[in-house]
């Protein structure tokens, strides 16, 4: 596994175990706010972008952070609408779907194989 | 040729191989570019650890990221030897004699030379390299000692740049140098074009959050109103506002704030001006990179973007946050729906991914989704997308959100709605003249803004002649991209604003067109390109501080006015009315639902012959609200200063008048703000 393909997923899963922590124990550190910033704009996106192959980072970063934010509103929109509002499910919710992006990465699929 | 090929290269770029080649332009490119032998164009391509470049003889030039350039082994030759073919946006490579290193390199090996070199730690940067990084560290530091020194009390109509010191100047004189000198050097050094952009950003967008001391402009309190609301109720009632009929923004505001362990979303309102704009970078990138090979030219239009990015949308807003998925969306459209062709999983991932974000934008803005839908619709139309059913997926969700979902509150609102639809020479009016009025300072502002937006659409305008007389098909899509938004001046005044968000909507494409101007298609290093980049940006940047800036005096709040207003709105009885000469200030940040706001600006249009405070204490009555409120603050009188008093008569009158009238009761005051109560025995009075 070469440097590439072990570092975004370890990333992911890094700042949502940080994530989950700091959210567990309720600390209110000025951290928390950076954390949480960048879980929701980069995170899911950076974890799905890479498996389409899009070349260097700033093509894979054009694509990722619009699609984190894309998927944080609907994700939390659907809870919204069907009354079951939670933002920690909202945020396990997009949790799951990083680190599933980020198991793909790990193990080298692509959507074009 | 192959010096100038060696001369693209940076400093830490390791050159494996150079080769004889032939180009072959795709057949939408300009004929000027092939060579007469079979639309054949020899030249030299080289093949560095991260990068393919190809110098034609006849002017061709390509430089790529090795891992967005295909490349294939053909085997037709009679004697058995294999060509390489390397696939970029504007043709095709053809390597006919592929050298063994030529051969090791593509197939990702390494040349025997450099397995055999150590690899050294770290490579030193050039002096010149060193410099320009310490420029950018000096602007910064300037910029940042600058600001933090600003007398709030020296701001003024003309706005921030009244009260910036001489360093605030001098930094950004630096900064625009700074960069004018690194995008001009012959070696384009990526790292340190993207550190130039990222200081700009800082001190031009992230500016007021090194002075203000509360987060500041009124809206973007009312906007962390409505994701409290969300946060507290865990839904949206469509009949309160428009927001509630658009709230996706907002529901990802108060994931965001409940997640962040904050109090309201005003915490994340002093740096989302940085972020959000930190977070258009890479889109505009590409959007750019989707139509030129140039290494400088994705940089400088970025550049301009920022510099002429003063509509202060960027701020803790749906349209701040939405511009992000409409960048992300017409750039995966230009650069991989319209491009060289990708396989077909590839494609049809991209397309999920636009489909995503449109799903998203949607429910979050009225009108980005409809600026989609123009931009979409204008790149099938000049073929620069072949994703031909994208436009009409765009038109039905943007149409089904507007019926079924924001219907029911569309249908209270017709009539504000259809009045405009059409009057394209009332709806410009309101957005140009209606919005040069105040004091002669902030006429002047008003004037700076109208110029900037007109000299920026002249230097598109020229940019995107120079390029079609020179044959640059691929740069149409921006031409378009360019004019697409001003189809929605046919649907909506959007409150005097459509003309400010047109120019937002076609900004990153009118910032390409003009740095195709100064730079030239083909970015010519030398010290001309320095001079008219340094030129460009200074007058760019000073013309930002007044058209960004210039309304900073109304804008900025000060701790005792967040103070007195948080007070009276989390101490009043639910269902009260809170009442205020304007809207501007810093109010609807909580009680969303259970309070009733009402700006008299907009409430008391005529008052007849009432006298003032009869007429404000009908406003402030409602059969069910158990209180009224009304609140004076600073801002809402700079504002009257600034704009000129409501038709119902002067600040000065009101509290005269209601300090006289037995049915008020002041009942709290701070140095920047009264509230005057509405005595309970007066409220049954008609």
């Amino acid at each position: 596994m070469n440097r590439a393909t072990w570092l975004r997923p370890t990333l992911i899963a890094t700042t949502v175990a940080a994530l989950g922590a700091v959210a567990a124990a309720g600390v209110a550190s000025p951290l928390r706010p950076l954390l949480t910033v960048w879980f929701l704009l980069f995170c899911p996106g950076l974890a799905l972008a890479p498996l389409v192959r899009l070349g260097d980072g700033w093509n894979q970063l054009a694509v990722a952070i619009p699609l984190s934010i894309a998927l944080d509103i609907l994700v939390a929109s659907a809870f919204m609408y069907a009354g079951a509002w939670s933002a920690p499910l909202i945020v396990a919710v997009l949790a799951a779907i990083s680190l599933l992006g980020a198991a793909l990465q790990a193990r080298g699929w692509s959507v074009s194989r | 040729v192959r010096n100038e090929l060696i001369g693209w290269l940076d400093d830490d770029e390791q050159l494996l191989c150079l080769a004889r080649a032939e180009f072959r332009a795709h057949d939408t490119e300009p004929p000027l570019q092939r060579d007469r032998r079979n639309g054949r164009e020899p030249g030299v391509l080289a093949l560095t650890e991260r990068r393919v470049l190809f110098k034609g003889e006849a002017g061709s030039r390509m430089a790529q990221a090795r891992r967005d350039v295909p490349l294939a082994w053909v085997d037709h030759r009679p004697d058995g030897r294999q060509d390489l073919l390397f696939g970029t946006g504007a043709g095709i490579v053809t390597v006919p004699r592929v050298p063994p290193e030529l051969a090791a390199a593509a197939d990702g090996r390494a040349p025997a030379a450099a397995a055999k070199a150590p690899p050294l730690p770290f490579a030193l940067p050039s002096k010149e390299t060193m410099l320009s990084v310490a420029i950018a560290a000096i602007a910064a530091a300037l910029w940042v000692s600058a600001l933090t020194r600003v007398d709030l009390e020296q701001v003024g109509d003309l706005g921030l740049v009244q009260a910036l010191p001489l360093e605030a100047f001098l930094a950004l004189a630096l900064v625009c140098g700074g960069f004018a000198w690194a995008i001009s050097r012959p070696h384009v050094a990526t790292p340190l074009l993207a550190l130039y952009v990222v200081v700009l950003v800082f001190m031009l967008h992230g500016a007021t959050s090194l002075f203000e001391q509360v987060p500041s402009f009124n809206v973007a309190w009312r906007h962390a109103g409505v994701a409290a609301y969300i946060s507290e109720t865990g839904g949206v009632d469509p009949s309160i506002n428009a927001y509630f009929n658009w709230p996706g923004f907002f529901a990802f505001a108060a994931l965001a704030t409940e997640t962040a362990g904050l109090d309201s979303a005003i915490g994340l309102a002093r740096w989302a001006p940085l972020v959000l704009n930190l977070l258009y970078l890479p889109a505009l990138l590409l959007l750019v990179r989707a139509v030129s090979d140039d290494r400088r030219l994705p940089w400088a239009a970025a550049w301009i973007f920022y510099l002429a990015n003063w509509v202060h949308q960027d701020y803790l807003s749906p349209q701040g946050l939405i511009l992000v998925l409409y960048l992300g969306f017409v750039a995966i459209a230009l650069r991989w729906l319209g491009g060289p062709p990708v396989a077909t999983r590839q494609r049809a991932a991209l397309i999920c991914v636009c489909f995503l974000l449109l799903l998203a934008a949607v429910p979050s803005h009225q009108l980005t989704p409809l600026a989609m839908v123009a931009a979409a619709t204008a790149l099938v139309l000049v073929r620069a997308s072949t994703a031909r059913l994208l436009p009409a997926i765009a038109l039905v969700l943007a149409a089904g959100w507007l019926v079924f979902a924001a219907g029911p509150y569309l249908s209270g609102h017709i009539h504000d709605l259809s009045e405009d639809v059409g009057q394209v020479s009332s709806t410009v009016k309101s957005s140009v003249g209606a919005r040069v009025t105040g004091s002669d300072e902030h006429v002047l502002v008003a004037y700076l803004r109208i110029a900037s937006a007109a000299a920026m659409w002249g230097l598109a305008a020229a940019g995107a002649l120079k390029l079609l007389r020179t044959r640059r098909r691929r740069w149409r899509a921006h031409a378009v991209l360019a004019l697409a938004p001003f189809t929605l001046l046919l649907l909506q005044a959007y409150g005097g604003e459509i003309l400010l968000r047109i120019y937002l909507f076609s900004l990153p494409f009118v910032a390409g067109l003009a740095a195709a101007l100064v730079l030239g298609p083909d970015s010519r290093p030398g010290p001309r390109t320095a001079v008219l980049v340094a030129a460009v940006s200074v007058l760019l940047a000073t013309s930002f501080l007044f058209t960004r800036y210039g309304n900073e005096q109304v804008n900025l709040f000060t701790r005792a006015e967040v103070r007195l207003t948080e007070r009276v709105q989390r101490s009043v009885p639910p269902g009260s009315v809170l009442a205020a000469p304007s809207s501007t200030l810093p109010w609807q940040s909580h009680g969303v639902g259970h309070l009733r706001f009402r700006p008299l600006d907009r409430e008391l249009t005529d008052r007849g012959r009432r006298p003032l405070a009869d007429a404000v204490a009908g406003i402030m009555q409602h059969r069910e609200a158990p209180a009224g409120y009304l609140l004076i603050t600073t801002n809402t009188r700079e504002w009257e200063r600034m704009f000129g008093p409501a038709s119902w008569g002067t600040i000065a009158e009101l509290e005269r008048a209601v300090r006289r009238s037995p049915r008020f009761r002041l009942i709290q005051a701070n140095r920047d703000g009264d509230v005057y109560t509405l005595s309970p025995g007066s409220r049954g009075r008609p």
